[in-house]
């Protein structure tokens, strides 16, 4: 492989990973001319790329990358996001705006210079009982991480549960206002009592 | 690739800047950035006066070349003064200082024109009452030689588009002229609105330059406005490599070339350019340069002055008539081409469409593993390799890519084996001995398995009053609803969404709190093997 150009093509990646951000809590409705349109206040965009989830949970929020013109105009957005909670395609959740790191592209060159060795370990080997362990804990390690992720969905599906019923709610109050002082109930009974004010 | 030799030394005081690419159908067209002539140094999208047929014209020059017989060209897209197109000004009352860019595509029936446009000699005159009278005659940018420009225009872009740097109030007393709208030699209409690609070239380079940012070579770059352009050399930078047939046989070549050769010019023209260029202005900076002899002796960097010295070869006349021809194919080209020459051509690849079919019908043979405890830097082909060596086996790998709620520890991929048994075979061994990858990890395989994405319809999180429903079908509602927005403190969204960011900062907290204990409990174990393994 050609290791100066590979350098080359690896600065430039890393550059375009600067540019990035990446956008987390989206609806799956979500396509790419929306989030052109919904970035593009911000700056020009120059590529949305989709990051498909493959072993997850189906009904995960979808996440992009977003790759804008500038790195600091990338960082801008990450910082007004963080505070400010800013709506995509509905509401009322947030998107989650962070920097975008290598590791999220899904096609990326290689680091040049990196080698890989592997080497079989036999059972006489003394270190193969501590790999034996390390691939155990492995094993847990995503045990438990699916676990996190299940109660972080079931706690957001909570909350949007609730919402939506403070929401209702609420509506049903307006609409009853509305309801009694458009028909003159309100009036009626402010007559009643002595209450003027409802004869607007 | 090597550049050609960057400075051609001749009796004018010539001397080529820096080379931004070759191309060509022989490969031996030459693009450059810059250049100097008399003693002056002109950049790409410098605004500069030429001379035509006794007359003065401002142009900004968008490409510079030099063709295989040593001849330099750049191409200039035009500038209207209103006395130009004062037969469609109509009520418009232009400043005085006021020009107008060319836009869009020339009528381009040059071939009703019988002299060729450029390389023509002094007898073909009177462009100016044809370009009145004769709509055919229109154009927006044309080549010509290097030696029609005769010194620097400052040219400030007063538009109010959002894509243009607002000038200072120096800026406006420092120019020469002034301009914020466009005159389509198409349509002959004169409009505010700049479309995105003008002489197939984004309109941002005929906007100010932002500050700061820099040309393609950096001094002398600081004329940000109206770059003047080089008399010497005639730059066409474009990306429609419209060079091919230098117009020696006085024909007017549009032909769009190939789109194939088109990427391919551009991503060698990428990379010879260099990564000096600004992020912004000079996305598409393939300069071919195409030389033709300067004959020209006298075109001094006169600034903004009309240059006494008759140059000779003025016979590049600016074919004010239609030949500003920008053949659809050539501009989507350009901008096809362009848009994915700026990225290294390396990391676009199949898309994640394909992937998903490969990966379901790998789980349904039984073929698809999925890998962990890799590396997270690790790439798909690294993967592959990996296996490669390990199994012997070949295959195809694609790493999951990372998000928030992936373990920063350990990187997961899919592989599908050829075979259902070699599938077999790779994870019984994974699980029987033991293969240790560098830094300290042994990998874990087991039977890969697919989640089926479901199309859902709705959205955790995103609320909708159902009786609202019938009211939104009208218009107005659908475009409050799904404009992307910032929250503003004083709505009910606003108490909802902090309650979401609420919600996310902890469960933030809580990812951390996890991953940190996995690094410790890794930390613990690594440390007790023996051997060393690779860092």
């Amino acid at each position: 492989m050609d290791s100066a150009k590979a350098k080359a093509n690896y600065a430039a990646f890393e550059e375009r990973v600067r540019r990035t951000v990446y956008v987390d809590n989206l609806s799956p409705q979500v396509n790419e001319s929306i989030l052109k349109s919904a970035f593009n206040q911000f700056g020009n965009v120059q590529k949305v790329e989709f990051i498909p989830n493959y072993a997850e949970e189906s009904n995960m929020p979808c996440c992009v990358l977003v790759e804008m013109d500038s790195p600091e105009l990338a960082k801008e957005l990450v910082q007004a996001m963080s505070n400010q909670p800013f709506m995509v395609f509905g509401m009322p959740r947030p998107v989650r705006v962070c920097a975008a790191e290598m590791e999220m592209f899904e096609h990326r060159p290689q680091k040049p210079g990196t080698k890989i060795t592997c080497l079989w370990l036999e059972p006489q080997n003394p270190d193969f009982t501590i790999a034996e362990k390390l691939k155990e804990l492995t094993r847990r390690h995503a045990a438990e991480a699916s676990f996190l992720l299940q109660y972080q969905l079931e706690e957001e599906e909570k909350l949007a549960k609730q919402q939506a019923e403070t929401l209702e709610a609420n509506y049903k109050k307006y609409e009853l206002i509305e309801k009694v002082l458009k028909d003159g109930t309100a009036k009626r009974l402010g007559h009643r009592y002595g209450i003027n004010e409802f004869d607007a | 690739m090597s550049l050609l030799g960057e400075a051609h030394e001749d009796h004018t005081e010539f001397n080529w800047g820096r080379q931004t690419g070759i191309g060509g159908p022989n490969k031996d067209f030459l693009f450059y950035g810059s250049f100097t002539h008399g003693g002056v140094e002109y950049f790409l999208y410098d605004c500069v006066y030429m001379w035509r047929d006794n007359e003065l014209d401002i142009g900004k020059i968008v490409k510079i070349w030099e063709t295989p017989s040593h001849s330099k060209k750049v191409k200039v897209v035009w500038f209207f003064r209103p006395i130009e197109i004062r037969q469609w000004l109509g009520d418009v009352e232009p400043l005085w200082n006021e020009i107008f860019l060319a836009s869009g595509e020339g009528n381009g029936l040059f071939n009703r024109n019988p002299l060729p446009f450029f390389f023509l000699p002094d007898g073909h005159d009177n462009l100016r009452p044809a370009m009145c009278s004769d709509l055919a005659t229109l154009t927006s940018s044309w080549r010509c030689g290097i030696e029609a420009i005769c010194g620097k225009c400052n040219v400030v872009c007063t538009s109010k588009d959002k894509r243009n740097p607002q000038p200072s109030k120096e800026d406006l007393r420092m120019a020469d002229y002034i301009f914020n709208r466009t005159f389509d030699v198409a349509t002959c209409t004169i409009s505010p609105i700049f479309p995105d690609v003008i002489a197939e070239s984004e309109v941002k380079h005929f906007f100010n330059r932002e500050k700061g940012q820099k040309l393609i070579t950096s001094e002398g770059g600081a004329n940000l406005k109206g770059k003047i352009a080089n008399p010497s050399s005639f730059v066409k930078v474009e990306g429609v490599t419209a060079l091919r047939n230098p117009v020696k046989d006085g024909k007017f070549d549009m032909s769009p070339k190939p789109a194939a050769k088109d990427k391919a010019e551009m991503k060698r023209v990428h990379d010879l350019s260099h990564t000096s260029l600004s992020d912004g202005s000079h996305k598409r900076r393939r300069v071919h340069f195409s030389i033709v002899d300067p004959k020209e002796e006298h075109s001094s960097g006169v600034k903004g002055g009309k240059s006494d010295n008759q140059p000779q070869e003025i016979t590049r006349r600016p074919a004010v008539g239609g030949l500003g021809l920008l053949p659809k194919e050539e501009l989507s080209n350009g901008i096809k081409g362009s848009k994915s020459d700026n990225q290294p051509q390396e990391i676009t690849r199949r898309p994640a469409v394909s992937w998903m079919e490969k990966l379901k019908s790998a789980y349904e043979r039984g073929t698809l593993v999925l890998l962990e405890n890799l590396d997270p830097s690790y790439t798909s082909s690294e993967v592959e390799d990996i296996v490669w060596s390990a199994f012997k086996e070949m295959g195809e790998a694609k790493m999951l890519p990372h998000c928030t709620s992936s373990s920063p520890h350990h990187g997961q991929a899919f592989f599908i084996f050829k075979s259902v048994d070699a599938a077999e075979r790779a994870i019984s061994e994974l699980k029987g001995k033991c293969l240790m990858l560098s830094n300290g990890r042994p990998l874990v395989g087991r039977k890969g398995c697919l989640v089926e994405p479901n199309n859902a319809t709705s959205f955790v999180g995103h609320i909708a009053i159902n009786k609202l429903k019938l009211q939104k079908q009208k218009a107005e509602w659908k475009i409050a609803v799904s404009t992307s927005h910032y929250s503003q403190p004083n709505t009910i969204e606003y108490d909802m969404a902090l309650e979401w960011l609420v919600l996310q900062e902890r469960s933030k907290l809580r990812w951390d709190a996890l991953n940190k204990q996995h690094a410790e409990e890794i930390e613990l174990l690594r440390s007790q093997l023996k051997t060393h393994h690779n860092a």
